[in-house]
């Protein structure tokens, strides 16, 4: 018994000897890191930081290696790799020395990631109002920003609102945060123009108008005024198209088509926007009834330049216009068209959505310039696929991917890192990250997909629609004794007024030159029953 | 008016957009390079291409002001010869003087020599040739048009008509090679003319024009002495340019922000 006493005793004291021996050499080691952290050896000052908090039984050794260890691998430009230690540091709570630190990397490598979904996910999930009031405003309207717009994404408009508004006018997503926020407004007046309560959609529409206008008025107006805001806001050029884009929205939802078409003719010709703004321009002069300007519209839509657009809607609505000029033959002949483009794609697409394909399956429709012919989404017509291609968030999951596998590629090739635990761990990060990254993009092409399927099936039996109703109309002037063919009906309208001497009027020959896409303009012949001009 | 289509820009439009006839489909463009309130500042190289016996070289500075799209008011000098510059006096005859390098260029033509060699001599009057011009004309460009070659890019063009007058100076060369000044009078001109822009800021120019003057000269010695022989001459001149041209509206720049 004695013997096993002092045996116990012995083996006391000497882990403890080992224990103190150990914090010693936990202690040295972290201050070389710091040192090699100091003197920008990254690769070195990881891996020591790593085995001091693996290691170091001070849990305030622990904490400062830890986030140190997201700090250098940062700064080695691994932000997966550093996103895993600095979100161990964020979850831990207010108690960990590092918390808010932890925070302001998260933001850092968000940005550096273009990645606006999971981070904020996971910040917002963690959001700490009390201790983020400590926060360095700058660092806090950026949580603020992302978290409102998680919050936008998944519809709760009102909690979005309250991040949205507490971001700070001299922080760099400051118009970023205003646009949402006029974007949550049209979002709420189009709700309410659904449930036909006027007086809010207005006043909803109002407030976004009033937003944009501000974003607008950021550039002052003026060369020197507008170079400072390119300076000090994140994308606030392609933010003033946007807002512009969405001043027309805004005053369409409200019935103001005028001013509605006044600010979608403002979006440059050729800039990302322009199709868009010229479809939904062919929809306002539609409003105006001015259907020579409409057809206009839709001509440079479905000229070359935008062959590979997906843009079924702008067909229903040309043969919706023809059929409001009594063009019967020339709406048929459109729906026909929509007929044998979209229609036909149905049952491909029906198929691949019916498969049973794991969401990785449809990833490499994003993630992959050149598909196999095995591939399944090979299958995928180019104007669907286009058509996802086309949105920002392709965009930022190439990019993550990109950085993922250039990250793989960096953490193999670090040479202080051979054979480290530090290594595995980090390969195991990524690779985890890159198979989520798969799913995601996978889910969002299946649902993307699925979304494309619905519209094109919902498109169709609006087409049955018109041309049933073209049926109607033709039988009534068949019982009118009138000619069907609308070459018998009424007059050709003059071309139309050259405004001044600051255009040129061109006729358009069967061929599109590029210069004039933009300008075109209709003349139909009046061919309604009655229309004797 | 479409003028000269030398490439189609885009292909053909999918079946769906073949026109019917009953609608018409027109391009109304805000013109991307007016030209209003601009001056333009020309520089030519002219050449005239119709006369029998002369033939002329010569400099052209051209400043117009284009009072709107269409119409524009142009200061012209053309020049065969430096101004104001007289060559050597000839002793006996007080209106002849030698030297030819202080003309800018001019020959008469091979028919000139052969009429020489079979003793025989064209008037004075066919033989006078422009020294310097200096004019006031009126353009008018009613054609304009552009010009795609192989899809590299797209020219525009104006076409114009001008009309105007102003002084001319003349001068022949009798048989003896010494040079007659035959003073300064009216001399009314008419053309054509078109202008390629390359940049809204420059363009190059191809004129045709005709310069009709009555030329005065020394007609044949009879008994009362030498006579003044008038003749109406017109010459053709083919001119080519390049023009840089200022002020007016300047473009939107990105950013005013739409």
């Amino acid at each position: 018994m004695l013997n096993k006493l002092t045996a116990i005793c012995v083996l006391a004291l000497g882990l403890g000897l080992v224990s103190h021996a150990s914090a010693q050499s936990t202690s040295e080691r972290l201050n070389q890191a710091v040192q090699d952290y100091n003197s920008s050896d990254f690769a070195q000052a990881a891996k020591t930081f790593y085995e001091v908090k693996m290691t170091s039984p001070q849990p305030a050794e622990r904490a400062q290696a830890e986030y140190y260890l997201a700090q250098s691998l940062f700064k080695l430009g691994m932000y997966q790799s550093a996103l895993a230690f600095y979100n161990a540091v964020f979850i831990a709570g207010p108690a960990h020395p590092y918390y808010l630190k932890g925070a302001a990397g998260l933001v850092r490598v968000a940005e550096a990631l273009h990645d606006d979904t999971l981070i904020p996910s996971q910040i917002n999930k963690y959001y700490n109002s009390q201790e983020f009031a400590r926060l360095d405003p700058l660092v806090l309207s950026k949580i603020n920003f992302y978290v409102g717009l998680l919050l936008y994404r998944q519809e709760k408009y009102s909690e979005s609102m309250a991040f949205l508004t507490a971001i700070d006018p001299k922080s760099s997503v400051y118009p970023k945060g205003l646009f949402l926020q006029a974007i949550i407004h049209v979002r709420l007046g189009a709700r309410y123009n659904l449930a036909r309560d006027e007086a809010r959609t207005q006043s909803e529409y109002n407030q976004a108008i009033k937003l944009f206008t501000q974003i607008l008025d950021l550039s002052g107006h003026e060369k020197a005024k507008a170079e400072k805001a390119v300076a000090t806001y994140e994308n606030i050029v392609r933010l003033w198209q946007l807002s512009t884009l969405n001043l027309a929205r805004a005053y369409y939802g409200k019935g103001d088509y005028a001013k509605a078409a006044t600010y979608y003719s403002r979006i440059p010709r050729f800039s990302q926007d322009w199709a868009d703004a010229l479809f939904e321009l062919g929809w306002t002069f539609f409003m105006r009834e001015e259907y020579g300007k409409a057809l206009g519209a839709l001509h440079t839509l479905h000229s070359p330049r935008f062959a590979n657009m997906f843009v079924p809607e702008s067909l229903i609505l040309k043969a919706t216009i023809y059929f409001h000029v009594c063009l019967y033959q020339e709406a048929r002949q459109v729906l026909d068209f929509f007929d044998q483009h979209y229609a036909k794609m149905l049952p491909m697409l029906e198929g691949l959505l019916k498969a049973n394909l794991p969401n990785e399956k449809f990833a490499s429709l994003l993630l992959r310039d050149k598909l196999d012919t095995s591939d399944p989404m090979a299958k995928v017509p180019v104007l669907v696929r286009n058509s996802l291609l086309e949105s920002p968030r392709v965009g930022k999951f190439r990019h993550f991917l990109r950085s993922l596998e250039a990250e793989a590629l960096a953490i193999g090739q670090v040479d202080e890192w051979k054979g480290s635990r530090l290594r595995e761990e980090l390969a195991g990060v990524v690779n985890v990250q890159r198979n989520l990254l798969m799913k995601t993009a996978g889910g969002y092409v299946k649902a993307n997909l699925q979304n494309r399927y619905q519209t094109i099936l919902g498109f169709l039996s609006h087409a049955k629609m018109v041309k049933l109703e073209i049926t109607t109309r033709e039988r009534e002037l068949i019982k009118a004794g009138l000619d069907i063919k609308a070459e018998h009906r009424g007059k050709l309208a003059p071309r139309p007024r050259v405004p001044d001497e600051t255009y040129n009027y061109w006729p358009f020959r069967q061929e599109y030159w590029q210069d004039e896409l933009g300008f075109y303009v209709y003349t139909v012949r009046r061919a309604c029953p009655g229309n004797k001009k | 008016m479409k003028s000269i289509t030398m490439a189609v820009l885009l292909l053909a439009a999918p079946v769906v957009l073949a026109q019917s006839p009953n609608e018409r489909v027109h391009a109304l463009q805000k013109r991307d390079y007016s030209v209003k309130n601009k001056i333009e500042v020309s520089g030519f190289f002219g050449l005239s291409v119709d006369d029998i016996f002369t033939q002329h070289y010569s400099g052209v500075l051209a400043i117009d002001y284009h009072l709107d799209e269409a119409f524009a008011l142009e200061f012209t000098w053309l020049s065969c010869k430096l101004p104001f510059y007289m060559g050597s006096k000839v002793a006996d005859n007080p209106s002849a003087y030698t030297g030819s390098w202080f003309r800018k260029g001019h020959s008469y033509t091979d028919a000139y020599d052969n009429l020489k060699d079979a003793q025989l001599s064209p008037s004075n009057a066919d033989l006078a040739m422009i020294s310097n011009y200096w004019g006031l004309n009126v353009e008018f460009s009613p054609i304009y048009g552009k010009f795609s070659f192989f899809n590299w890019g797209l020219v525009r063009a104006d076409f114009y008509v001008t009309v105007g007058g102003g002084l001319v100076t003349t001068e022949y060369m009798r048989p003896d090679n010494t040079w007659v000044d035959t003073g300064s009078y009216f001399m009314g001109n008419f053309g054509l003319g078109l202008r390629v822009f390359l940049k809204r800021w420059f363009a190059i120019r191809l004129d045709m024009r005709d310069f009709t003057f009555a030329a005065k000269v020394e007609g044949e010695a009879g008994p009362s002495g030498t006579t003044t022989e008038t003749k109406i001459r017109s010459t053709l001149f083919v001119m080519l340019g390049v023009s840089f041209l200022f002020g007016g509206e300047t473009p939107v720049e990105i950013w005013s922000p739409y």
